[in-house]
C-alpha cells in the first residue's frame, strides 16, 4: 500500500510540477497586487477596422460578428454593452488581456483597443483557465484540461501526502506539531474570516 | 541535506494540508460551476436618524454583532446603502436617514461558498486585520507550494529506482506545459 501511495504521490507531483509552480506564482502575483491591464501603465494599441453592422442584428449578434471579424486570439465570447455615448462595446477577455472593440456605426468602422497584460497577470489568468472557458482556441482548451487534471492531482497529492506523512513519520514530535499547527492555523483563519 | 529537505517537504505539506485542500476543493467547485446554495434573511431594526455610514456601521457591528469588510457605500433616495462582506456571505444595509430605519438583507452561502470566497481573498492591504492575516497565509501558502515543488523534485531525484519513469513524466510535463504557455502568450 505504502509503495503505491508513494509512487502515486511522486508521479502526480512530477506530471504537475509546472502547474504547481503556476499556482504558487499566481498566489504571489495577487499578494503583490501586480498591476492589471488598466493600471499597468502600458499604452493600449489602437486600430481602426472597417465594419458594417447588419440592420436587423441585435447587439449580441453584432458582438458575435465583431468577434468573427477581429478573431482576437484565445478570447471567448464577448461581453457586449453600451457605453456612455450609447455606442456598442464588445470586450474580448483572454489570458493575455483585453481587446475592446467600440462600434462607430455612423462611420462604418470599429475602434479596436488592445491592452496586453504583464507576464505576471498572464500567469494569474493562466491559473484560472478551466474547461468552462468559451474560447475556441486549441491552446486554451488544452491548457484548461491540463489545469483540470492538476486540480484533481493537487487534491490527490495532498491526501496521499498526508497519508504518507502520518503513516511513516507519526512517531516524530514535529510531525504531530506541524499537523496540529497547520490545522489550528487554517481553522482559526477560517472562523475569523467567515 | 537529504534529511533536511525531506523534513522540510513533510513539515510544509502538513502545515499547508488544509489550505491546499481548500484551494483544490474550491477550484473544482469553480471549474465545474457547482451551485452554491444561498440562504437569504431580511429584517428591520431602528437606529438614530441622520447618521453617516461609518458611525452606523460601527453601531451595527457593536449592537447587532455584524462582521466583515464594509464596502460599496452608495446614496439612494432618502438615505444610503452599504454592505458587510465576509467569506460566508454578505449583509446589505439600507438606511433611511429621516426615520433611522435600518433594513438588513443577509445572505449566507454555506461551506462551499466560504471556500470559494477564501480562494479569492488575498493581499496585505485590506480594510480589516483578519483579511490581511489571511493575505499573509496566502503568501505563505504560495511560497510553500513553490518550496514543496522544488523539494519534491530533489527528493524524487535521490530515489534512484524512480528516475526513468519520473524523468519521462517530468519531461512530458515540461514539454507540454511550456509549449502551451508559449502558445497562449503568443500574440
Amino acid at each position: 500500500m505504502k509503495f503505491w501511495v508513494r509512487r502515486i504521490h511522486i508521479y502526480l507531483g512530477l506530471f504537475n510540477f509546472t502547474l504547481l509552480c503556476v499556482f504558487g506564482l499566481a498566489g504571489l502575483v495577487v499578494t503583490a497586487e501586480a498591476p492589471d491591464i488598466f493600471r499597468g501603465g502600458s499604452v493600449p494599441v489602437v486600430a481602426s477596422v472597417p465594419f458594417q453592422a447588419p440592420g436587423a442584428a441585435s447587439d449580441k449578434e453584432v458582438g458575435a460578428l465583431i468577434g468573427q471579424t477581429l478573431q482576437p486570439r484565445h478570447a471567448g465570447k464577448p461581453n457586449v454593452r453600451r457605453n456612455e455615448n450609447r455606442q456598442l462595446v464588445a470586450d474580448f477577455y483572454s489570458v493575455n488581456g483585453l481587446v475592446r472593440a467600440t462600434l462607430l456605426e455612423n462611420e462604418g468602422r470599429l475602434n479596436v483597443e488592445t491592452r496586453r497584460n504583464s507576464i505576471w497577470r498572464f500567469i494569474d489568468n493562466a491559473h484560472a483557465t478551466t474547461p468552462q472557458e468559451s474560447a475556441s482556441s486549441w491552446a486554451v482548451n488544452a491548457w484548461a484540461w491540463y489545469i483540470e487534471i492538476s486540480i484533481w492531482s493537487l487534491l490527490l497529492m495532498s491526501l496521499s501526502g498526508i497519508w504518507l506523512g502520518l503513516t511513516t513519520r507519526w512517531p516524530y514530535w514535529w510531525t504531530k506539531a506541524a499537523l496540529a499547527t497547520g490545522t489550528t492555523m487554517f481553522f482559526v483563519f477560517y472562523w475569523a474570516v467567515k | 541535506m537529504y534529511r533536511l529537505l525531506r523534513n522540510t517537504h513533510l513539515v510544509l505539506g502538513l502545515l499547508l494540508f488544509w489550505v491546499v485542500l481548500m484551494y483544490g476543493v474550491s477550484a473544482a467547485q469553480m471549474a465545474h460551476r457547482v451551485r452554491i446554495e444561498q440562504v437569504v434573511t431580511e429584517r428591520d431594526v431602528s437606529a438614530a436618524a441622520g447618521l453617516e455610514a461609518r458611525p452606523l456601521a460601527n453601531l451595527l457591528m457593536e449592537r447587532e454583532g455584524l462582521g466583515g469588510e464594509m464596502s460599496a457605500v452608495t446614496s439612494r433616495p432618502g438615505g444610503y446603502r452599504f454592505q458587510f462582506t465576509r467569506a460566508g456571505g454578505n449583509t446589505v444595509i439600507q438606511y433611511d436617514s429621516a426615520t433611522g430605519k435600518v433594513h438588513f438583507r443577509e445572505t449566507q452561502t454555506g461551506m462551499l461558498g466560504v471556500l470559494n470566497r477564501l480562494h479569492h481573498f488575498h493581499g496585505l492591504h485590506n480594510h480589516t486585520g483578519r483579511r490581511n492575516a489571511w493575505g499573509w497565509l496566502v503568501l505563505f501558502a504560495s511560497l510553500g507550494l513553490l518550496a514543496l515543488g522544488a523539494t519534491g523534485i530533489y527528493l524524487w531525484f535521490k530515489l534512484h529506482t524512480e528516475r526513468v519513469a519520473g524523468s519521462l513524466l517530468l519531461a512530458a510535463n515540461l514539454v507540454v506545459s511550456v509549449a502551451l504557455l508559449i502558445a497562449l502568450r503568443a500574440a
